[in-house]
């Protein structure tokens, strides 16, 4: 990687033949808006799944702007610019030409398909969310935390009457205050309980890392607030054992006590509800980061992609920005997609470097308050699914590490089809991952970074599709 | 007038810019489709087209993430058994 920006601006340089931008969300738009103040005429191509720009992180109704980034790209005319918006269109493959990359896309039902060829690339996929599996997990009324925040804030609907959100995190405390909100609007009653894993005391632990960013301090201070005066409840150090379900319906689900390590004590309590919301941290999307190749590592479990101090990645032409990068939330994406298209302009970034260093350290310790070790393999039966898409139970994944000799979540779905469902692993992969990990005698990880998440195919794409 | 489209059969009323998941469970409803294996009840799990567990048949062509898709008016949605095949 060779990676030192020269200073001299692109503007009077030689011209770039196009650049993609795949993820508009935080890091992507960012990264555009930045790329909008090049004076010189820049082709851009802005790629993303949904039909919406914004990412998961602004899943705002339509017409909103993103006050982060101060700019709303839909409305920027921009004429010195040509920007080709991709939208509802997933990357599958992207190939290296000479002096470039060409970029395949499908739209999201698979069977149209068009290519763009650029030079340079910014890949800001971002992440997805993480769940933990739970006897019941699959049943219809059991969703993530984040489907639970896009009905409520996207779409105005608040899909039951007693909602429970289970799991490890800041995140739900964002989820509760958007169904609160839409109840009032809409003038409905909804209850609301936080089931959290950790104890709120180990705050403590990021006492530096909140005073270098004071916003924080107001921001979790609002969120306290607003869940003390609209009476959302919150239970610390319990984690969900399974939903009870009674004539064909949720009617609430069992809790354990459990330590730091998600170890379950004994004893279960039952907690009423119609509706349970899930989430466990988030898992970054790397699927187009290995379709090409970039250098990964691990860091706090998480496999990302290595980048630079500049977010150069180890292919000359492209930039990682974003989650993919390390969880670190939006403000750190906008940072980081600002870097990148400032590095691809050949231009010097120092006060945003130092934003990044304050920023990381918050998020990084934000994984300290909120870890998830293996031991929530504990919590779990054997019936219990896994992976949701083939219907393997963790007793089957548990039993091809122990009698077939099983030693990463790679090996592990080729014994027992985990993760080879139409979501290609990105709901279980991490949890198999574990579950080996666990139950394997030496504890240890066989996998590696830099094969465990390779998929030939980014996407759904139909042969009909491939074949034009 | 409200805006509809079908679901098996029943006249689901959606506000514009709704997904087809968003319209159903609006209007009540819950599992979209049954697994190939167990006949598991299956809804709406990761929201964002990710999980494809909201699998659901629109016009005939089976596999649509009812999450991802906007509903359209007239669009006659079915609940999905297995793999959506005959």
């Amino acid at each position: 990687m060779s990676a030192r920006s020269s200073g001299d601006s692109l503007d009077s340089a030689a011209s770039v033949n196009g650049v993609a931008i795949i993820g508009a969300g935080p890091a992507g738009l960012s990264a555009l808006h930045q790329l909008l103040t090049s004076s010189q005429s820049l082709k851009i191509e802005m790629i993303d799944s949904q039909v919406r720009i914004g990412g998961q992180y602004w899943r705002h109704q339509e017409g909103s702007e993103f006050p982060a980034i101060d700019f709303d790209p839909r409305k920027n005319s921009a004429q010195s610019h040509e920007i080709t918006w991709h939208l509802a269109s997933t990357v599958w493959q992207i190939e290296k030409l000479e002096g470039g990359f060409r970029i395949h896309l499908a739209s999201n039902v698979g069977d149209v398909t068009s290519s763009v060829e650029v030079e340079k690339i910014i890949i800001a996929t971002g992440a997805s969310e993480r769940t933990l599996p739970f006897k019941n997990w699959t049943a219809p009324g059991v969703m993530s935390a984040g489907a639970l925040q896009s009905l409520a804030k996207e779409y105005q609907v608040i899909p039951g009457k007693r909602i429970c959100i289970v799991g490890s995190g800041v995140f739900a405390m964002p989820v509760a205050k958007s169904i609160k909100e839409t109840a009032k609007k809409m003038g409905t009653e909804v209850e609301v309980t936080i089931i959290e894993a950790q104890s709120m005391t180990r705050w403590w632990r990021n006492s530096l890392a909140f005073l270098l960013n004071p916003s924080k301090i107001f921001e979790a201070c609002g969120f306290l607030i607003f869940m003390k005066v609209n009476g959302v409840k919150r239970i610390s150090k319990r984690m969900v054992r399974g939903v009870k379900i009674e004539a064909g319906g949720i009617v609430g689900l069992n809790v354990a006590r459990v330590r730091s390590d998600l170890r379950p004590e004994r004893g279960v309590e039952f907690l009423p509800g119609d509706l349970v919301a899930t989430s466990f941290g988030f898992i970054p999307d790397m699927t187009l980061a290995s379709i090409l190749g970039l250098e990964r590592r691990e860091l706090s479990g998480d496999v990302v992609v290595v980048v630079n101090a500049n977010q150069r990645t180890s292919i000359d032409g492209i930039w990682a920005a974003g989650e993919i990068t390390g969880i670190g939330g939006h403000e750190l994406a906008i940072t980081e997609g600002a870097i990148a298209a400032r590095d691809l302009l050949q231009r010097r970034s120092p006060l945003l470097k130092w934003r990044r260093v304050r920023q990381r350290l918050f998020t990084r310790g934000l994984t300290k308050i909120y870890p998830v070790s293996n031991r929530w393999v504990e919590s779990l039966d054997d019936a219990d699914i896994v992976c949701r898409c083939e219907e393997v139970t963790a007793g089957e994944i548990k039993e091809s590490a122990h009698q077939l000799g099983a030693d990463s979540a790679r090996t592990a779905k080729l014994f027992t089809r985990a993760g080879m469902g139409l979501c290609q692993g990105r709901i279980c992969q991490r949890n198999v991952k574990e579950i080996i990990d666990f139950v394997r005698s030496d504890g240890k990880s066989a996998s590696d970074p830099n094969r465990e998440t390779v998929r030939p195919i980014g996407g759904v794409v139909t042969l009909g599709g491939l074949s034009d | 007038m409200a805006k509809s489209f079908s679901f098996n059969g029943d006249g689901i009323n959606f506000q514009s810019g709704d997904s087809v998941a968003a319209a159903l469970i609006r209007s009540g409803y819950r599992a979209l489709r049954r697994t190939r294996f167990a006949g598991q009840e299956r809804s709406i799990f990761c929201g964002i087209g990710q999980c494809f567990d909201c699998l659901v048949i629109i016009d005939g062509k089976a596999n649509q993430r009812a999450c991802l898709v906007p509903a359209k008016e007239g669009m006659q949605v079915e609940f999905q058994e297995g793999a959506g095949k005959a």
